[in-house]
């Protein structure tokens, strides 16, 4: 009688046991499977800044350039550890000294207008980012040239400010090999080459028709209306018509690319969108505001000026903030070419009136941290020595040693900040703390695309004392080089490159010889510890002659509701993922909408 | 004949009012900091640059410059974006935008406040008067982006009764686009409301001691028919006047308004092209804003001449 009970209660448990298994494979098995992601739907996507257009001297803003990195593909691109790996490209190499450089195009893409991507479409893009396609920097002159589009040179069509041409004046030649190479012979060593061709994400591969004479319907100032500025034809998930940028330049409109390139897990095609609506928001409660309600799908935000955003959103329970590193730094950039920033003691003062732990506590909530260099420990470059962190004592000596040499009564200043509220206070509340030290600072309103435009303008012109901008960033230093270095060494040879007064990329226009010996000197060396010892030398050397100070790292984020999955998981081809948020936002090609 | 004389004289009007208002605004725009020659090129020559002012007329003195500006716009140009593209497109898409929201407004503004200032001064002095007046002008006294922000995140986001922010066009989606246009119209309707109703209350109670009102109520016409038939009309002067009048400041309100519910209008991008110095744009924009004020003057003196014949004669 026992034995069965004993009998009954094992076959009980066994089948229990059998039950429980089978649940858990069950289970294990669902887990496993990958939910299919859905096809189809439209997604609305809010950013902070306005279009400038899609020519490659269009300097958008990095909010921006999302819609443009929906279009357009980059030769290389970040992985989520920092490597800088081929995209467009299928290889790159140089030889020993860095000095030559062969990139090798993918095969077997084509841009959605149906031209192929090949040599001699890099050929035609690197043409146009060097300013050769223009017929030499003023309006009459490109007027006269024949089969010139002025839009794609540096100074005409849309934007008038351009960085690429600057990028590239260290390109003594740039010839094609065969039909998938191309050779870039550089005038100085570059070891970290291949991070200028990603180009911090901005240098996208254009169909060579944005360039095409026949899309150049004129020249004359007032009748702009250059294709290349409406219009961006590139390799990538999506694709946009001529009149997808609306009048303002406040909304863009992309549709399924239906011949791109790029596969999924399950080798199905992408992209899974239909389309996608970017608008532009500038206020970053309304952004929230849109997620919290569902009717926005996805909104940029940056950690700099919209932190209690990124906070307020990171409380709502169907809304996910992808957020990056915080190595993005923003400078308050000293203009060193007039007073009163042509003195040090000037600078300095200015550097040692800053309270970077309060600001970080009153303006970001926390979520950003105050730096102790002008970059942050990630870069290769951090070195927190000669870097002027607050103190009101040693400010008010500065200042005293500054009006002294000044000959005035007061520092007085004025630096534009976007007209954006949160941007706005962060730049009162740097006024109020320098108000404290008996500094004076004007907090101007001015759109960020137009503080781009004056930024870049002539070393003579830039109106300008000082300038609250974000251009550095880690982990590498090829992106950084272009904003910091002088030219007044001559490493340029501006009268054969160019327009023959281009330093318009050095933003503190400061003339310091040594910083750029010293700056030089590190690029040239194979990247390594030897390397960043050598970038540390140069930073501690910047930081000595204040040439800009900073104040946080700086995060971007991009926030989806429950709706969205996929939005960084796309593995690249090169092996990895993509970094999930850039400045350029998120890639879409992996990303769908629940219905 | 004099009808033609009144309507050559009140266009000729219009016209000068108009010049006056755009030449003041170009000479502003003209003393605004920065040069737009070095903004298009930075790097231009001294003898480029000079180009480029002549093209734009730059060079002109204040006069010479605003006639060319005038002979362009009355040819339908526009100008253009310093920063490329033309301006007419933008302006073309803009209007609609923001004039539905002004007129939705001013529907909405009316018929809330005419019942309310009727009724208000017909229960004078009543608590329905006392907490009509209290309330409206609790809501009044706040500033109207204010309100915005909290309809927008309270009704838009947190009760997600509709969308928080954004447009699209009447044509697109007809039920989406009244969905849009609700939070931002009450928002800027909370200012009218409280000051025609106040307006109107003070002409009713007026009206409500004519004689003429005591002759109706001798002869025993119903309170309803007194009020919104023999004293709603000659009481609606005033708030007729009101009304057109604060087009001016709708247009000024929707600036902000615009910007706070996302809507592609002529204040969003007014606020644009300051914050981006685009000189022609904003001359531009100003023009048409100082048109439709005029418009919706000369609109409501016709219609005022049309409900209240004693102006007519007043003028006569």
């Amino acid at each position: 009688m026992k034995t069965q009970v004993r009998k009954k209660y094992i076959s009980k448990i066994g089948i229990g046991i059998a039950l429980a298994l089978g649940a858990s494979i069950v289970q294990v098995g669902s887990v496993q499977a990958a939910p299919t992601p859905t096809r189809g739907g439209t997604l609305s996507v809010a950013i902070t800044d306005y279009m400038v257009g899609f020519c490659p001297n269009d300097t958008n803003s990095n909010s921006a350039l999302m819609p443009v990195k929906q279009i357009g593909e980059t030769l290389f691109e970040q992985r989520a550890d920092g490597l800088v790996v081929p995209f467009l490209a299928e290889s790159a190499s140089s030889n020993a000294d860095f000095t030559s450089w062969r990139i090798k195009t993918r095969t077997g893409i084509k841009f959605s207008n149906g031209e192929k991507w090949d040599a001699d479409a890099l050929m035609i893009n690197m043409k146009a980012a060097r300013g050769q396609l223009s017929g030499g920097g003023s309006a009459a002159s490109d007027s006269a040239t024949s089969k010139v589009n002025p839009a794609a040179s540096l100074f005409h069509g849309a934007k008038y400010g351009g960085l690429a041409p600057v990028a590239w004046a260290n390109a003594k030649a740039v010839t094609k090999v065969d039909d998938v190479t191309v050779q870039f012979d550089l005038k100085r060593p570059n070891a970290g080459f291949k991070e200028l061709l990603y180009g911090s994400g901005r240098t996208f591969m254009r169909a060579p028709a944005m360039f095409l004479p026949e899309n150049n319907p004129g020249t004359k100032l007032a009748d702009i209306n250059y294709l290349c500025s409406k219009q961006m034809i590139g390799t990538g998930p999506f694709k946009m018509a001529i009149d997808g940028m609306s009048a303002d330049k406040g909304t863009v409109t992309v549709t399924k690319n239906e011949t791109y390139w790029r596969k999924d897990a399950a080798s199905a095609k992408l992209p899974y969108l239909d389309k996608i609506v970017f608008t532009t928001t500038k206020d970053a409660g309304t952004r929230v505001n849109g997620l919290k309600a569902k009717t926005t799908d996805m909104a940029w935000f940056t950690g700099n000026s919209e932190s209690q955003a990124i906070l307020r959103a990171q409380k709502i329970k169907s809304v996910k903030v992808n957020l990056s590193s915080a190595d993005f730094y923003p400078q308050l950039w000293f203009v060193e070419n007039k007073a009163p920033f042509s003195t040090l003691s000037c600078r300095q003062a200015v550097s040692a009136g800053l309270d970077r732990a309060t600001f970080a506590a009153k303006r970001t909530g926390g979520l950003l941290k105050p730096l102790t260099s002008i970059m942050g420990d990630g870069s290769p470059g951090y070195s927190s020595k000669n870097f002027i962190t607050y103190d009101a004592t040693k400010a008010k000596a500065y200042l005293a040693e500054c009006i002294k040499a000044l000959g005035t009564t007061e520092l007085a200043f004025s630096a534009p900040f976007d007209t954006a509220p949160e941007a706005q206070k962060n730049g009162q509340e740097m006024a109020a703390q320098l108000a404290k030290i008996g500094i004076k600072m004007t907090v101007l309103a001015v759109e960020t695309s137009s503080i781009i435009t004056n930024v870049f303008a002539s070393s003579a012109t830039t109106g300008y004392q000082a300038v609250w901008f974000q251009v550095l960033e880690g982990p590498g230093m090829q992106f950084n080089s272009l904003f910091m270095a002088s030219t007044s060494n001559g490493y340029y040879d501006l009268s054969a490159d160019l327009y023959g007064s281009l330093n318009t990329l050095n933003i503190s226009r400061h003339t310091d010889k040594d910083f750029d010996t010293l700056w030089f000197a590190a690029r040239a060396q194979k990247p390594g510890k030897a390397q960043n010892d050598a970038y540390k030398l140069a930073i501690e050397r910047w930081q000595s002659q204040s040439h800009s100070t900073s104040i946080l790292g700086v995060a971007f984020a991009v926030a989806t509701t429950d709706k969205i999955a996929g939005a960084c998981g796309l593995k690249l081809l090169s092996g990895g993922t993509a970094r999930c948020v850039s400045n350029g936002g998120i890639s879409l090609a992996g990303v769908s909408k629940s219905k | 004949m004099k009808k033609l004389i009144n309507i050559l004289t009140r266009l000729s009007r219009v016209a000068l009012i108009l010049m006056g208002a755009t030449f003041l605004v170009s000479i502003l725009v003209r003393q605004l900091p920065g040069d737009v020659a070095l903004l298009i090129n930075p790097v231009a020559s001294a003898a480029e640059r000079d180009a480029i002012r002549h093209e734009l007329g730059l060079d002109r003195n204040y006069f010479s410059a605003y006639l060319m500006w005038l002979s362009q716009i009355l040819r339908g140009d526009f100008g253009i974006f310093i920063f490329g593209g033309k301006v007419f497109p933008v302006i073309k898409s803009a209007i609609p935008a923001t004039l539905q929201l002004i007129f939705y407004t001013q529907i909405l503004a009316l018929v809330i406040a005419i019942p309310l200032g009727v009724l208000s001064a017909f229960k004078q002095g009543t608590r329905f008067d006392k907490l009509t007046s209290t309330s409206l002008f609790s809501l009044a006294s706040f500033p109207n982006f204010g309100i915005g922000l909290i309809l927008a995140v309270v009704v838009g986001a947190n009760l997600g009764i509709v969308p928080p922010s954004g447009y699209i066009r009447i044509t697109e989606d007809l039920s989406q686009h009244f969905k849009l246009m609700l939070l931002p119209v009450l928002t800027l309707a909370v200012g009218p409301i409280a000051t025609y109703t106040r307006l109107l209350r003070a002409e009713v109670i007026a009206t409500l001691r004519e004689d003429y009102v005591l002759l109706a109520k001798s002869k025993g016409i119903s309170d309803k028919r007194i009020l919104f038939r023999h004293v709603l009309r000659p009481s609606s002067t005033t708030l007729m006047t009101s009304a057109a009048l604060s087009m001016g400041n709708l247009i000024g309100g929707a600036l902000i308004i615009e910007i706070i519910f996302v809507i592609p209008g002529l204040g969003t991008q007014l606020a644009k092209a300051i914050g981006t110095r685009e000189f022609f744009a904003i001359q531009s924009y100003v023009a048409i804003i100082a048109v439709f004020f005029l418009i919706f003057n000369s609109v409501v003196d016709s219609l005022i001449n049309a409900v209240d014949p004693r102006t007519r004669n007043r003028r006569a």
